[in-house]
Parts: C-alpha cells; sequence; structure tokens
C-alpha cells in the first residue's frame, strides 16, 4: 500500500481560479471570447429563440404557420412570395419553420428541466450518502438506460397516446437517468473534498451539505450537459413526430414536416430539405456550444 | 487537570485488494483540559485517520472517543452534530477546505446558523468580530475563497472553527500548506488564542518544529500505532525509540553547522521505507 | 573553478496578445561552479521554477525570456535538445514518468535519444544508473512501472534519468518536498555525494531554508523575481543582511521555546511585479523608509562572501 502524500508545497497565494469554480455566467463570456464555433453556436440558439419568442410576427404567413391551408398555391418552389416555397397543402414553408422554433424549443427545454429536476437530487443523494441507496438507484438507472431512448419513447407514447405532452414525458423519462448519474458522480468526488468534510466536522446537517456544497459545486458540468442535451431532444422529439408519435398535423413541428415532404422529397425537395435544415442548425448549434464549454472545463484536453 | 478528549483503543481498518489494511492500531491517548498534545509521523501513519476517528467523522472499526464525558460512539446523529459545535477542526489545505462558491462571510455564518440562534445584525457583528480575532478586516466577508492567499484563508478556517466557542481544536498539519512566513504568522495566532481562551488542541502534523513549538506533550505515530508518547521536551531532547531518534535526525536544518562541501549529512537507516 | 551555468540579466516576461502582463523575474545573476551546489531559495511565487526553467530554456507558453545564459562560454541548449549539457528534476516523481511504460523502457529511451549507445550496452549502463543512485534492486525496477514504486524510489530513478545524460549542470526543483523527512534526508544525501563523484553542479530550488542550509555551499535568497542576498550558506544563514532573509529566518519555529512569538513577515509576496516601482519588498519591510518607494536597491558585495540588495544594508 502507497500511502497518500500529503506534503504539498506552499498554496500559490494568487493562483487563479480554476475553470471550475467559475460562475456559469462568467464560463459563458470566456468560452465565447476566445472560441469561434461556440460564438457560431451560441449565434445559432439566439436566432432559435427569437424565432420561438417573436415567431408569430416574424413570420410572413403566421396563420398557415399554424396550419390553415391554402388549396390555390400548393408545392410551389421557392420564390419571391414564399421565400422557402409551399408544401403539399399550400401552406408557406419558411413560416411553417419559423413557427415550428417554439415547439421545438418548448418541449426540448420542458424535458431537460424536468429531467434535471428529478435526476439531479436523486444523484446527488445517491452520490453523497453512498452504501445501498446508492447501489439501488445506479441499478435503476441502469435498467432505464439499458433501452435505447426512442424505444422507451416510443413505448410510453403507445401507452398515453401521441401528443406532444406525451412525448415529453417519454422523454423526460428516458433522460432522467443521465442526469442521476453525472450528478452521481460529480457528488461522489465532492463528497471527498476538503471543505464537505470542514462542514461535517461543524455539524451541519447533511440536507445543507448536499445542497450548499454539494449540488451548488456541480453546476457547471450540468450546465454543459444541459447544454448539449436540448439539441439532442429537439433531434428526438423531431424523430418521435417524424413516426407519428409527436406532435399532431397540422401543427408545426419540424420532424412532422419532413414526414410530410418525405414522399415528395424528388419533386418538392424544399418541403422535407428546409425543416430538416432547421433541425441540424438546432442541433449543431447546441452541441457546439455545449461541446466548448465542456472543453474549457476539461483541463485535459488541452487546445492546439 | 480533567480529560478533554481521550481516545480508547481507537483501531480503524480498511479493505484493501480483499485484505484488511490497518490505518489505526489500537492507539489510545488522554488531553488534558488547555494543553497542546502534538501528534508526528509521516505521511500514512495514519494521523488523519485518528483525528477523524476522534470528532466520528469516521466510526472507528473498535475503540471508544470520549470527549467532555460524552462517549462519542454513541450518540444519536443529532446529538453528535450538536457535540461538533463544542469542537472545531481544521484542515491541511487551506484554500480547499473553503467552499469555492460561497463567499468567507457566508462561511463563517454557516456553524453559527447551524447552531445559534444569531440572525441578521447579530449574526453579522459576531462574522466580523470572528474575522477581527484572526486578524482579518471585516471588508473580506465579501471575499471568494480564491481572491485570498493561503494563509488567509486558513484565518478563515480558524475563524469558522472558533465560531461556536468550541474548547477543542483539531489541528490536521494546519501549517504545512503554506510558506514558513506566514505559517509563523499561523502558528502566532493559535498561540495567542490558545493562550487567551484556553483552549487544548490537538495538533498533527509532520514537521518536527512546529510540533515542538506549539506542543506540552507529544506522541510519535508510525504504520498506525504510537511508538512513543510524553512530554514534549523530553521527546525531543531524550527520545527513546529508535524511530524517533531516525525523524529528529532526518528533519532538516537541524545540524549545528552547514554541511558545506563536505560528508557530514547522514543518511538515516530507515528500514522498509522505500 | 569553471562555471557550469552563467546567468546575466535574467528576465521572464508573460505576454497576451502582444501586451506583457506579468514580469515575475527581473534580472536575475546567477553563476553556479562545477560539483557545486547552489541553493535558490524564497516564498511561493518568487519566481524560483521559472528560473529554473528559463535557464533552460523551456519556458511555460506565453512566457519570454531575454538576458544570456551560458555554460562555461557556450550558450544554454533547451534541455529537451540531445546535446544539452543539462538535466532537470521536478517536484512531483509521481507525475514525471509515463505510467504505461516500465521505468527500463522510459530511461532507454532517455539514453539513446541522448548517447549513441547500442541496444545491450543500454541495458546495462540503465541498470548501472539505477545502483548508483542507491535503489537496491535495478533488475526489479527496471521492469517495474512507475505505481509499483514508492515516491522515493521513482525520486530516485528521476535522478538516474538525469544522470543518464551526464550533465554538466543539475536543477532541482523542490525535489524532495514531496516526500517524507527520511526519505527527503536520503535523496539529499544521494545528491551530494554524486556531485562530488561527478563533479556536475547543482542548482537546487527549494522553499525549505533548513533544506538549503543542509546542503549548499551557497545561496541566493529571490524575492519577488530578484536575488535580493547571496553569497555562502555560513554567512548568508549566520549572518543574514537583508530584512527579507532576516524575515524568513527568524519565522521558522526550530530553537523557539513555548510562548515566545515567531517575527513572522507581514503581508504575503507580490502577485504581479508589472507596477513595481523602488523596493519590491517595501510594503512588508521593517525598516522601510521613503527613499525605498523610489530607489530599486541592486545587489552590493560586502566582503567577499556575501551580497545583499537593499538601501539600508549598512545601517541594519
Ligand atoms: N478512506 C480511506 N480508505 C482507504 N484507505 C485510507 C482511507 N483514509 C486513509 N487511508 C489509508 O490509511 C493510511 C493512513 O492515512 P492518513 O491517516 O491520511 O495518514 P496521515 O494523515 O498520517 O498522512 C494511509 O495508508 C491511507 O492510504
Ligand atoms: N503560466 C503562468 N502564467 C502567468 N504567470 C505565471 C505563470 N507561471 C508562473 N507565473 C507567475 O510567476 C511567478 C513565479 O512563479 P514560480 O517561478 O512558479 O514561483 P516559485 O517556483 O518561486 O514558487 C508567480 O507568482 C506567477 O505569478
Ligand atoms: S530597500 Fe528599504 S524596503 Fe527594501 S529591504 Fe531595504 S530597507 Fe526594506
Ligand atoms: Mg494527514
Ligand atoms: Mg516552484
Amino acid at each position: 500500500m502507497s500511502p497518500t502524500t500529503e506534503i504539498t508545497t506552499p498554496t500559490q497565494s494568487h493562483a487563479s481560479a480554476e475553470h471550475a469554480n467559475l460562475k456559469p455566467l462568467k464560463l459563458l463570456r470566456q468560452t465565447l471570447g476566445r472560441d469561434r464555433l461556440a460564438a457560431a453556436g451560441a449565434a445559432i440558439i439566439v436566432v432559435v429563440i427569437v424565432l420561438a419568442v417573436f415567431g408569430q410576427w416574424l413570420a410572413p404567413f403566421p396563420d398557415q404557420g399554424m396550419g390553415s391551408t391554402n388549396a390555390s398555391a400548393r408545392n410551389l418552389a421557392p420564390n419571391a412570395l414564399n421565400w422557402l416555397g409551399t408544401d403539399q397543402l399550400g401552406r408557406d414553408v419558411l413560416s411553417r419553420i419559423i413557427m415550428g422554433a417554439n415547439p421545438a424549443l418548448t418541449i426540448s427545454a420542458t424535458v431537460v428541466a424536468a429531467a434535471a429536476l428529478i435526476g439531479i437530487p436523486l444523484g446527488a443523494v445517491a452520490g453523497y450518502c453512498g452504501g445501498w441507496l446508492d447501489e439501488t438507484l445506479m441499478r435503476v438507472t441502469e435498467v432505464f438506460q439499458a433501452f435505447p431512448p426512442l424505444l422507451l419513447a416510443m413505448v410510453t407514447v403507445a401507452i398515453l397516446g401521441p401528443s406532444l405532452t406525451n412525448a415529453g414525458i417519454a422523454l423526460a423519462i428516458s433522460w432522467w437517468p443521465w442526469y442521476a448519474r453525472l450528478v452521481r458522480a460529480e457528488a461522489r468526488s465532492l463528497r471527498e473534498r476538503s471543505y464537505v468534510e470542514a462542514a461535517r466536522a461543524m455539524g451541519i446537517p447533511q440536507l445543507l451539505i448536499i445542497t450548499r456544497h454539494v449540488l451548488r459545486n456541480c453546476m457547471t458540468p450540468i450546465l454543459v450537459q444541459a447544454t448539449v442535451d436540448i439539441g439532442t431532444v429537439i433531434l428526438a422529439a423531431g424523430s418521435l413526430a417524424f413516426i407519428g408519435l409527436g406532435t399532431q398535423p397540422p401543427l408545426p413541428d419540424w420532424g412532422l414536416m419532413v414526414a410530410e415532404g418525405r414522399g415528395l422529397i424528388f419533386s418538392s425537395w424544399w418541403i422535407a430539405t428546409f425543416p430538416g435544415l432547421a433541425i441540424f442548425l438546432a442541433v449543431l448549434g447546441f452541441n457546439l456550444l455545449g461541446d466548448s464549454l465542456r472543453d474549457l472545463l476539461d483541463p485535459r484536453q488541452v487546445k492546439r | 487537570m480533567t480529560n478533554v478528549l481521550s481516545l480508547e483503543k481507537i483501531v480503524k481498518t480498511f479493505p484493501h485488494h480483499k485484505r484488511v489494511f490497518t490505518a489505526v492500531d489500537d492507539v489510545s491517548l488522554r488531553i488534558k483540559e488547555g494543553t497542546v498534545y502534538g501528534l508526528v509521523g509521516e505521511s500514512g501513519s495514519g494521523k488523519s485517520t485518528l483525528a477523524r476517528c476522534a470528532m466520528q467523522l469516521m466510526r472507528p472499526t473498535s475503540g471508544r472517543t470520549i470527549f467532555e464525558g460524552d462517549d462519542l460512539g454513541k450518540l444519536t446523529p443529532r446529538a453528535l452534530r450538536n457535540v461538533r459545535s463544542r469542537m472545531g477542526m481544521v484542515l491541511q489545505n487551506p484554500v480547499a477546505s473553503l467552499n469555492p462558491r460561497m463567499t468567507i462571510g457566508a462561511s463563517v455564518a454557516e456553524p453559527l446558523r447551524a447552531h445559534t440562534t444569531l440572525k441578521g445584525q447579530a449574526l453579522q457583528s459576531k462574522i466580523e468580530d470572528l474575522l477581527d480575532e484572526v486578524g482579518l478586516g471585516a471588508g473580506h466577508a465579501h471575499r471568494l475563497p480564491h481572491q485570498l492567499s493561503g494563509g488567509q484563508c486558513q484565518r478563515v478556517g480558524i475563524a469558522r472553527a472558533l465560531a461556536t466557542s468550541p474548547r477543542l481544536l483539531i489541528l490536521d498539519e494546519p501549517t504545512s500548506a503554506l510558506d514558513v512566513s506566514v505559517q509563523a504568522q499561523i502558528l502566532n495566532l493559535l498561540q495567542d488564542l490558545q493562550q487567551q481562551k484556553g483552549l487544548t488542541y490537538l495538533l498533527i502534523s509532520h514537521d518536527l518544529d512546529v510540533v515542538r513549538y506549539l506542543s506540552d506533550e507529544v506522541a510519535v505515530m508510525k504504520s498506525g500505532k504510537i511508538v512513543e508518547s510524553g512530554a514534549a521536551e523530553r521527546i525531543f531532547t531524550d527520545p527513546q525509540h529508535d524511530y524517533t531518534r531516525t525523524l529528529l535526525e532526518a528533519a532538516p536544518g537541524h545540524k549545528a553547522s552547514p554541511a558545506v562541501g563536505s560528508h557530514t549529512l547522514s543518511a538515516p537507516n530507515t528500514q522498509g521505507s522505500n | 573553478m569553471t562555471h557550469v551555468l552563467t546567468i546575466r540579466d535574467l528576465n521572464v516576461e508573460f505576454i497576451d496578445r502582444g501586451k506583457v502582463t506579468n514580469r515575475p523575474v527581473r534580472g536575475i545573476d546567477l553563476n553556479v561552479s562545477a560539483g557545486e551546489i547552489l541553493g535558490l531559495v524564497g516564498e511561493t511565487g518568487c519566481g524560483k521554477s521559472l528560473t529554473g526553467l528559463a535557464a533552460l530554456g523551456i519556458l511555460p507558453r506565453g512566457a519570454r525570456r531575454t538576458g544570456k545564459v551560458t555554460m562555461g562560454g557556450d550558450p544554454l541548449q533547451p534541455s529537451s535538445e540531445p546535446d544539452s549539457p543539462a538535466a532537470i528534476v521536478f517536484q512531483n516523481p509521481g507525475t514525471a514518468f509515463n505510467p504505461v511504460f516500465t521505468l527500463g523502457r522510459q530511461l532507454s529511451d532517455v539514453l539513446s535519444r541522448h548517447r549513441q549507445i547500442s541496444r545491450s550496452d543500454s541495458k546495462s549502463e540503465v541498470l548501472r544508473h539505477l545502483g548508483l543512485v542507491g535503489l537496491p534492486d535495478p533488475e526489479r525496477v527496471f521492469l517495474s512501472y512507475p505505481h509499483q514504486l514508492s515516491g522515493g524510489m521513482l525520486q530516485r530513478a528521476m535522478i538516474a534519468m538525469a544522470l543518464l545524460r551526464q550533465p554538466r549542470l543539475l536543477i532541482l526543483d523542490e525535489p524532495t518536498t514531496a516526500l517524507d523527512v527520511t526519505v527527503a534526508r536520503q535523496i539529499l544525501v544521494l545528491i551530494d555525494e554524486l556531485r562530488h563523484e561527478f563533479g556536475f553542479g547543482v542548482l537546487l530550488i527549494s522553499h525549505n531554508l533548513g533544506i538549503i542550509r543542509d546542503v549548499c555551499d551557497r545561496v541566493a535568497v529571490l524575492y519577488a523575481g530578484r536575488v535580493i542576498e547571496t553569497g555562502t550558506v555560513d554567512a548568508v544563514m549566520n549572518n543574514p543582511r537583508h530584512p527579507y532573509t532576516r524575515g524568513l529566518l527568524g519565522a521558522l519555529p526550530a530553537g523557539r521555546s513555548h510562548g515566545e512569538r515567531l517575527s513572522a513577515i507581514p503581508g504575503s509576496v507580490p502577485g504581479n511585479l508589472l507596477s513595481i516601482t523602488g523596493c519590491a519588498f517595501m510594503n512588508r519591510c521593517p525598516h522601510a523608509v521613503i527613499d525605498c518607494s523610489f530607489t530599486d536597491p541592486f545587489l552590493t558585495r560586502n566582503g567577499s562572501d556575501q551580497a545583499v540588495a537593499c538601501i539600508k544594508e549598512d545601517e541594519l
């Protein structure tokens, strides 16, 4: 057994805070400042958010965006009036993409929030307390993780019936174990920190130790994970809609639009292509930002 | 004089590669009120593990911890939390022992919130008093740990340990991470506090000079056992155990005249240390 | 005696986007003679490690060095160059080796990179060096992975690795700080013996005054990137002239009795040295006068074996 070496050099008084200690906002600012890809990702995200919030006013044909048809203008190629063309029911594709941003973002943010709300407390308690509680929780998450998220979601939707809300519930069910495991791993390492030991030595109640010392210090990796996941959930929700288990027509949904246009991909390519591109860009945006945040957080990955 | 803390036949084992590793092996010691008890030994000898057992941060495998008359092993978790307000602990790495996201003021307030009913203005002025007592201005209350030097962080650690007016402080390598200049500041502070308040210290260190300077009684630990203990001056001037002698000889800076360009250095004979 | 290392007016600056952000080493002069151990001592952040790295030309990214570093007349090659006459040993023996290769493999690699030696001779040469640094069973160490050895053994292996390059200068940056006192003492004795045997010069960096006193011939005390006092260990340790050196020695608890106060130096090392004018020690110095804030004190020789950078040196 090699003893743990505890003798260290004197503490560097002016050592800058390690990245893991940065406040989320400061971290974001730093990432954007030094990383072009991250900035591009952030720009895309801002556009998606703006579309989601102001879509009604930005879309050229808001009522078509919500589903009202226009039989006289079916399958029009991109033109001066309909910049991205119209679909088989004569609806403006651009308007439907713009109006689709809101449901896409709402569902993904809700799913991630729900998954985090379930996963974080469970993971924190399991990681901090250890023992049988930890064992049990980890076995449960393994069972959930053994199913592919989409399969699990399909089963859930099959039981609850297809709708955007049910697709959201389904996705949250398959997503929370990832947060539980992430937080558990963080909590297990934070539990060994000196300041946690100091808090225990001061007789601070466990619940306070978990919230104040453990949870508060694993917020940054959670934030990174959540950023990437919002993109992933947009894709997953799109996939559910594509196979008919998510948003139902005539509501605007990027995945649903791809499904509606796929039969006409050779004659009217724009109907499926542009919503597909929207999904692609949104997912890319969240991934770029999330990956850059992760790189910045992980000191082992040196940027060259 | 009464004993503030008595450890009786403490054993602590850890599972290790399907076998059992004994980190603390049948250690007993008594610390008298108002004295400083020094514990020296090389890293891995079990000093920190013993300290954790003394505070019941870890349950000893066997043995009893008696603190001011209470057998800590028999207390409920709640009662144990309350007992901990009567003991304080200061850890080795001053910066790491403060939550990086909590201001200094919030860190010092934490034990006060848990064990007293102080609130609002009364709480703030108590925090200021505590910071003042350890030589930090009240202005430090709003800073974060990484904005302070190692020495300042250790002052915060001491202020926090003193918040609930404990009678016993367990100091686990309180100056090992500090430069000598800053170490001297902290040692002076610890000595002043001890004399002013009549505190009792369990001082753990691998630095013999530090232990000798502060301690009244000393125990030397090796491989989980106390090999020698007694009055501090006696241990340092007339060591009885071979290992104690080895440690004293190896300590840097103890040659009367430095070994300039010659072989006046002697390598200690430590079997099995590497 | 020949100097194996001569440093003249060494400066290290950190540069970010074309702007100098810090200057942690500010005009250092040092000599190390063959067979001599020069100690470099000072608080954390004084610039000890950067001085050692700069001497070898292996600075961290963003750092720039100016000044002259020569070795017996030749400009010093970065220590990563095969024909560099200098080798460095760092503080942490645990992280210095690659965990996935045996020590024998890693030491042989060093040998083949720095000296033309056949594979079969190489093994015996490595084994010889492992024996030289006092490792009890060189064959076993040769086949071991780093995690199978203790910190003390790894530090010996590090020194063996440095010796394989037949250096004329060995830089040791806190070589024993991560080790227990008894092991540390063995390593220091080893270094002391080896430099007599091979005649290389040693630059020993440490924040521990006791270690410096025990093994060094001469010492340079660093403060805020400057040598503020230098001389033989005898002179500097027994008759410190600079207020900082006095402060450091006065802060040691050794030999102090109960109740006696240690003379702690107030405050801490300045973090950024760009804006400093005058004496950098002024805000912590008990003897500071108004002049200290204008005059930048330079090293002044005092007798033959000591030099001090303090404008009030005469009066102290
Ligand atoms: N939680 C633990 N699990 C397993 N082994 C431990 C644990 N804590 C300490 N040890 C082992 O116990 C021994 C004593 O450690 P420690 O008490 O930290 O020594 P010291 O404080 O004297 O340096 C070491 O060999 C260490 O590896
Ligand atoms: N990579 C770096 N970037 C910026 N500043 C640095 C860096 N490394 C060191 N420094 C500065 O140089 C000073 C001296 O560092 P160092 O040589 O490591 O000190 P020492 O070895 O004496 O503890 C430090 O105070 C720090 O401010
Ligand atoms: S120059 Fe002045 S401030 Fe600097 S050490 Fe001398 S007396 Fe002190
Ligand atoms: Mg310890
Ligand atoms: Mg250094």
